[in-house]
């Protein structure tokens, strides 16, 4: 064995504590999640009593109304807010990039919304959504439009839930992208200009390719808070009306707490985790299919 | 293809002035290449060109309009940057096309264009591949046939072989150059390379400080330097400067007196600096002595460090000289070739 291949094989050996924790800490919850989705679990006398349940949880799932209602309620959610927040993070990271001497200051003020405590947010936004005393109706009124009962109908209060998501949120998305625009090599970015590209130009055919990377992350995180959100829709609408709002978390948590069905709550965890897990792959597999040339019929023209 | 005209063109970031007031003119065609110490402007002048960089003051024409206010992508120049600035995202075929497809040229035309840059810089192998799977050498080029493709008014280049190492640098210097001559496209180049400068140019211009200290074809600032800056920053080895007095018949340095063709009688009693090239110094029997500090033979000459009067200078031979530190020889000085210049202001004299 060379000296090399005994530090390599050293170097892989020296994580091993590290990994034996992350595996320990992660691992044995995940396990014991997904152990919990395939069983029947009951409280008697204080005790957990498990049998095994094969797919009947995934099966109730399947046939629960209201299940496949929150997947959806959620499926829009998270597609909203991920959309809304980063189509929003980018063009105000693009427009704080252009006037330097704003920078800073925008920096403070965009980020503000994202220290505030979620029980704080739903409370802000219960008294500007309120029907009666609320900003946003006061404000309509004064512009002769009807007020609404923002959180009392099923659109208002979606509506509501996903604006408040990515206030909420938003400035953490502008953040991420502002980091990385501000890394971007400056000189490809005039390069661009001699070439004679336009403002717009240099934004459609440079940064934003430039930033993918810094955008597909923050997708991805966007998303995953996204299946997560749970706070201020709690505080916010409790899930309703009509169940309007209640996404998968909510959903978890009644069949969690208050049913107290730990199999299929497990379960329907686990199969949330799938679902995303799915729909990430599919980015990843389209955006991967699109770079190969068969989908790039420019890239053809070029290379002659 | 475009004449340039700069005219008194004047640049401060903030309030600190860096570019003091610079003019000069470039034909149609011409090469020309900006050299000087780093920090003296280069890039920030060749910047205002692209339209990258305000102009705090003055005038930029190209092609007889004034440009001050035009922005970059309506200039019709092509920048090659030092770092090459390759878009990372776009393979070697697609950077070359990218200002093509703005044009909204057709799939035909830019096949056509690409596929010639390819061929003159050698591509035409690495065209599917992304800028981080080149090397450096493979990079500058992919730079220069992003440049080439455009057929633009002018050329501007920022040190593109800097990144290069020397063998692969001299070849791209002769194949940019051929280039150039041959699409007969207005160039400014810029180097902190002097061998590049004299090698490439039609003319050089020097600056320093932001400002130009002289102009001219590459051997007019050989053969007459206006000052002692351009004297030492042109030439290598550098010229060597001698203190002394100017006395009819040559210049009085210690007991030596070095010969001179323009140490003329209105001269005489003042102070000047005496400057020699080391390539103009010979060794003769019926030379001054000097005392050999340094031998240095690089293969194709000997390069010596002597003391003499008092004074080091370093004098290069084409033949082999077998002398050790510590050896008198006799030297003496081409007298047509020997450089004067005032001892305050460091002007040539006369
Ligand atoms: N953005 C800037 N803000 C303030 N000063 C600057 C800026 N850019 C350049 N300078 C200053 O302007 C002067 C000229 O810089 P420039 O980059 O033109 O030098 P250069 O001749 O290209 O040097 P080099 O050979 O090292 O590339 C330097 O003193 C530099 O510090
Ligand atoms: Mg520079």
């Amino acid at each position: 064995m060379t000296a090399y291949r005994r530090l390599f094989a050293f170097s892989n050996l020296s994580t091993l504590p590290f990994l034996v924790l992350v595996i320990g800490i992660a691992g044995y919850s995940w396990v014991q999640v997904v152990v919990m989705a395939f069983s029947h679990l009951r409280i008697e006398a204080g005790q957990f009593v498990w049998s095994a349940a094969g797919w009947d949880n995934f099966i109730a799932i399947m046939n629960n109304p209201l299940a496949r209602y929150s997947i959806a309620v959620t499926a829009v959610f998270v597609a909203a807010t991920v959309i809304l927040s980063v189509a929003i993070g980018i063009g105000l990271a693009l427009l704080v990039e252009r006037s330097r001497r704003l920078a800073r200051v925008s920096q403070i003020i965009l980020l503000w919304p994202a220290i505030v405590a979620p029980v704080v947010v739903s409370l802000i936004w219960l008294l500007i959504l309120s029907p009666n005393i609320g900003v946003l109706n006061k404000l309509l009124e004064t512009l002769f439009l009807p007020s609404q009962d923002w959180l009392g109908t099923e659109i208002g209060a979606l509506f509501a839930i996903i604006l408040v998501d990515v206030w909420h949120w938003t400035p953490v998305t502008f953040l991420m992208i502002y980091t990385a625009l501000c890394g971007l090599d400056g000189e490809a970015i005039e390069a661009a200009r001699c070439d004679g590209a336009s403002e717009w130009q240099v934004i459609r055919h440079i940064k934003l390719p430039m930033l993918m990377p810094a955008i597909l992350g923050t997708v991805f995180i966007r998303a995953v808070m996204g299946v997560k959100a749970f706070d201020e829709m709690y505080l916010l609408t409790t899930g309703g009306p009509n169940n309007a709002t209640t996404l998968v978390s909510l959903h978890i948590r009644d069949v969690f707490f208050d049913q107290l069905n730990y199999g299929y709550g497990s379960a329907f965890s686990v199969l949330t985790v799938v679902l995303l897990s799915l729909a990430i792959a599919l980015v990843l597999a389209i955006r991967a299919l699109r770079r190969s040339r068969f989908l790039n019929p420019m890239r053809e023209a070029n290379s002659q | 293809m475009a004449s340039v005209e700069i005219r008194d063109v004047k640049k401060s970031y903030a309030s600190l002035p860096v570019i003091h007031g610079v003019s000069f003119d470039i034909r149609d065609g011409e090469f020309v290449s900006l050299v000087g110490p780093s920090g003296c402007g280069k890039s920030t002048l060749l910047r205002m060109l692209a339209g990258l960089e305000e102009i705090s003051d003055g005038a930029i024409r190209i092609g007889g309009t004034v440009v001050n206010d035009v922005p970059p992508k309506d200039r019709d120049i092509a920048m090659v940057f030092q770092n090459y600035a390759l878009y990372p995202h776009m393979t070697v075929a697609e950077n070359m096309a990218f200002s093509l497809k703005l044009k909204k040229a057709g799939r035909e035309e830019i096949g056509d264009k690409v596929g010639r840059a390819a061929r003159i810089l050698n591509l035409e192998k690495l065209l599917d591949r992304y800028p981080r799977q080149l090397s450096g050498g493979q990079r500058q080029r992919v730079a220069m046939g992003r440049a080439i493709v455009r057929d633009p008014e002018v050329f501007l280049f920022d040190e593109p072989l800097s990144n290069l190492d020397a063998k692969l640098r001299v070849s791209m210097r002769a194949e940019s150059k051929a280039l150039q001559k041959r699409l007969g496209t207005t160039t400014v180049y810029v180097t902190h390379d002097q061998v590049e400068a004299m090698t490439m140019a039609d003319r050089i211009v020097v600056m320093r400080n932001g400002v130009i200290e002289q102009i001219g074809a590459p051997l007019e600032l050989y053969d007459r330097p206006a000052n002692l800056f351009v004297a030492g920053f042109i030439g290598s080895p550098a010229m060597n400067i001698l203190e002394g007095r100017a006395e009819a018949g040559g210049i009085r340095i210690g007991d030596l007196l070095l010969p001179a063709e323009m140490a003329t009688q209105t001269l005489s009693g003042k102070s000047v600096l005496y400057g020699i090239r080391p390539e103009h110094v010979a060794i003769d029997d019926s030379g001054a002595p000097a005392e050999v500090i340094v031998t240095e033979p690089t293969g194709s000459e000997t390069q010596l460090v002597v003391r003499m009067a008092g004074q080091e200078l370093t004098c290069a031979f084409r033949e082999r000289i077998a002398a050790m530190p510590g050896d008198i020889i006799r030297l003496v000085f081409d007298g047509r070739q020997a450089h004067l210049f005032d001892k305050e202001s460091g002007t040539r004299l006369p």
